[in-house]
């Protein structure tokens, strides 16, 4: 056999050459990074579909915007407030995301205590809102706006409460000085993390507090039932 | 890749004690088998709901059931099949399995979260079934769980039955998401040496695009089960509209049942590919081997699978036709409905194109998979005629429905879940599974379904009505539908009875079959190349495969054997070819004299 010939018809052989020994991962982006955007797509088209839902069902006669005139979300400077609480938060964690690039550990600690203090103070602040809609007797089943209003930002709480279990980690090690590597990835990944959350908060806002004849707009696109 | 390199270098820790090796394992094939093993038992009990159910219909007097329990086992047997039994298996089973192995990974890249969605996974097999046990039993509201009848007094498990359901179906949900966290993370960061996402079997393009179909539609499902427990525990309004139940006026109002069929139904027809996707890629991987060819057409293989994930989300209301929902909406849906259909023929043309002119082997996973083909088409053609708004509406509360989904998702993958085990079995464990009983087993269950689904169409066409639970009494159907319901009966109560063939082969062969070598397939792709067979902790020893082809170099014109493994390279195939043509000559040199 003409040993030309048969070299060159192996490569024709789809997909063959020489292998690529050294790559980095997914866009260059670190496992963990990659399995934090994988889970905020998850959390994402959570919330997403739940807006839907929200928008659909706001279409049928028995709903009552929370934001209406007489309604007590007309009144948003508690959610206001708290709205600010979580930016702080953020930016909190933004400072600290800085603090670790510049290998500054006091100011990492200082980032993370003031993130997770306002992080607190926003969930205080939520429960207070449902304190005062309970106060007015704005009940879980009273109304189906009402039902949305806790149940999503329930949710919306829970994870942030998941991310806080992660900062709680994280403040101890940056405390006790252990394991600085793994705080500067916690941190970095604590830090989009907020920042997705608090994405979601504007968007939870705007939709359950926004102007009700906005949201009515919204939701006449939506009528599909 | 920099994960290849970070694996070997760092020190592998092989479990030492029998809990951390088989039971609290963080080995990815221990993993798979667990979540394989659960799966089947699941599955078993499904397909004895099932026999029950059949006896009901076609042997009216042998069993006595009543409506409620019908209707319980209808409910019960659709939802493990779906999701405890086929969506575990192809992604938990299969996707723990092969991924690692298929990508050259020492494992999974979260283990511990991955053993975390086993046990998740475990418990909401485990609340479902309690639902047996509690008062009311479990729920009968139909697999699909539509409101208000799911939570309304009066249907079966309307008390405890479907609150478990949708417990455990969000103790599933929490499962497969850390479970679908790590194969998608897997494949995208821990493939080996050389091994480009062009370059994966199409079994891991499969399990990979149906993973993020899984993680993007199941949230649907847990909003819907969230919403709906809140309806039942808390009376909210979020599906229930205001009714009278028992003569009794309801604290709900306003609700909208409509709103619960689109949030299902967004998530169960990705749920349907879900299941399919990870079936086309093994069943592409499954031929190719056996036809000892390269898969035709990979590249359009690949980008036909993503067509079809991406497409899988804008179809859902043709399940929704006789819904009430707007019409106009009827038009949209059997219009993308259609169009799914060409990525989808694409894939049947490129496995019969892979089968034409192949050196066929008709082995028990080739006779599967072939099967699998047939079967596919068959149930993909009765659903264009569902998909047509005009068609669904007088066939959808009839049998041809039940006959086209059960050809379609519950025949085709299961056919596929079989090949697939009869492949990789000898690498699971070592051993082949025994072929004669294998051959019995494929061909009684291959016949035994075309005798029950074929006849079903027909009774689907001839009016007969689904979800009923006896059919005596009512004047027009006619005596041969009776005749031809027994006849069901009895195929369906022979076939369940096949599949403990099955089950006795697979421990029979674990402890008696023949031994099998490494790579009793002579497959090209990376899980027959482990050192080890079955493959030990960490897949690989100290260095990981280098990759230098795709999967598929069946045949290759000049290759000493009819197939190249993924990692050899092109001068190593020349080498081995120029020594083999030397040790050629030299033989003829030796044997010419003698000759003359």
């Amino acid at each position: 056999m003409d040993k030309t010939v048969n070299k060159s018809m192996m490569n024709f052989s789809r997909n063959s050459s020489a292998p690529a020994l050294s790559s980095s991962g997914f866009m260059g982006l670190s496992t963990e990074k990659v399995a934090l955007y994988v889970m905020l797509g998850v959390v994402s088209s959570l919330f997403m579909l739940f807006m839907l839902a929200y928008l659909i069902r706001s279409n049928v006669g028995d709903w009552e915007t929370l934001s209406q005139p007489w309604n007590p979300l007309s009144n948003r400077s508690q959610l206001w407030l708290n709205t600010a609480m979580l930016l702080c938060s953020s930016i909190s964690f933004e400072y600290a995301r800085r603090m670790v690039r510049t290998g500054n550990e006091a100011g990492i600690l200082r980032g993370l205590m003031l993130a997770g203090l306002f992080a607190i103070t926003f969930l205080i602040g939520q429960v207070n809102v449902w304190q005062q809609l309970i106060e007015h007797g704005y009940y879980l089943n009273t109304n189906p706006a009402n039902s949305f209003f806790y149940v999503l930002t329930a949710l919306h709480g829970a994870h942030l409460i998941l991310g806080l279990t992660f900062w709680s980690t994280t403040m101890s090690r940056a405390w006790s000085g252990s394991s600085p590597e793994r705080v500067a990835k916690i941190t970095d990944m604590c830090a989009t993390f907020w920042h997705f959350l608090f994405a979601l908060w504007l968007l939870l806002f705007f939709i359950l507090a926004g102007p009700p004849e906005t949201i009515a707009l919204l939701a006449s696109y939506c009528d599909i039932i | 890749m920099a994960y290849a390199e970070d694996a070997e270098r760092e020190e592998l820790h092989e479990p030492q004690s029998f809990w951390t090796k088989y039971i609290w394992s963080q080995d990815h094939k221990v993993i798979a088998i667990q979540y394989s093993l659960t799966a089947i038992v699941a599955g078993l009990v499904a397909l004895t709901l099932s026999a029950l159910m059949r006896m009901q219909i076609g042997l009216p007097g042998v069993i006595d059931m009543d409506a409620a329990t019908y209707y319980q086992y209808v409910t019960m047997h659709g939802m493990i099949m779906v999701i405890y039994l086929l969506t575990a298996l192809f992604l938990g089973g299969f996707g723990n399995y092969l991924i690692p192995l298929m990508c050259g990974a020492r494992d999974m890249v979260f283990p511990f979260v991955n053993m975390l969605s086993y046990w998740a996974y475990l418990l909401s097999v485990i609340i479902l079934f309690a639902s047996f046990f509690v008062p009311g039993g479990p729920t009968g509201a139909g697999w699909t769980l539509y409101p208000p009848q799911a939570i309304t007094e009066g249907t079966p498990g309307a008390q405890w039955g479907i609150i478990l359901m949708l417990v455990s179906l969000g103790v599933f949900i929490v499962a497969a998401t850390m479970g679908g966290l790590n194969y998608v993370t897997t494949v995208l960061q821990a493939r080996t040496h050389g091994m480009t996402m062009m370059r994966l079997p199409l079994s891991v393009w499969g399990i990979f695009v149906a993973t993020i179909l899984a993680l993007l539609a199941f949230p649907a499902l847990f909003v819907s089960a969230i919403m709906m427990l809140l309806d039942r525990t808390l009376h909210t309004s979020f599906f229930m509209p205001a009714m009278v139940s028992l003569g009794q006026q309801t604290d709900y109002s306003g609700g909208s049942p409509i709103l619960f069929q689109h949030l299902f139904w967004f998530f169960g027809h990705p749920e349907v590919y879900i299941v399919a996707l990870p079936a086309f890629g093994i069943v592409s991987d499954i031929i190719s081997v056996h036809a000892r060819k390269n898969i035709f057409g990979y590249k359009m293989m690949v980008w036909a699978i993503v067509a079809i994930g991406g497409l899988s989300f804008v179809v859902w209301a043709h399940h929704m036709y006789v819904s009430g929902m707007n019409p106009y909406f009827g038009f949209f849906f059997a219009t993308t409905t259609l169009i799914i259909a060409v990525p989808t023929a694409i894939k049947v043309y490129n496995w019969v194109l892979t089968l034409w002119q192949g050196n066929l082997h008709l082995t028990v996973p080739m006779l599967f998979s072939v099967a699998f083909i047939l079967t596919f088409v068959v149930g993909g053609m009765t659903g264009l005629f569902l998909g047509n708004v005009i068609v669904d509406v007088p066939l959808s509360d009839t049998y041809f429905v039940v006959a086209h989904f059960h050809m379609v998702m519950g025949v085709a993958p299961i056919l596929v879940v079989f090949g697939a085990i009869y492949h990789w079995y000898p690498k699971i464990t070592g051993r082949m599974l025994n072929d004669t009983i294998g051959h019995i087993h494929f061909w009684i269950t291959f016949i035994g379904t075309y005798l029950i689904y074929f006849p079903m169409h027909y009774l689907g066409v001839l009016g007969m009505p689904r979800r009923y639970y006896a059919y005596e009494g009512y004047d027009f159907l006619p005596q041969s539908a009776h005749d031809l319901n027994a006849f069901i009966t009895v195929v369906a109560l022979i076939l369940g009875t096949a599949q403990f063939l099955f089950i006795f082969n697979m421990f029979w062969s674990y402890f008696k079959g023949k031994v099998a070598s490494p790579n009793p397939w002579k497959a090209c792709s990376l899980e027959w190349a482990t050192p080890d067979t079955p493959p030990i902790h960490g897949n690989w020893r100290e260095k990981l495969p280098v990759v230098h082809r795709w999967a598929y170099d069946y045949s290759v014109p000049g290759a000493p054997d009819d197939f190249v493994l993924q990692t050899v390279s092109t001068d190593e195939v020349a080498s081995e070819s120029e020594t083999d043509d030397q040790l050629m000559e030299q033989d003829g040199d030796g044997h010419q004299p003698s000759e003359a």
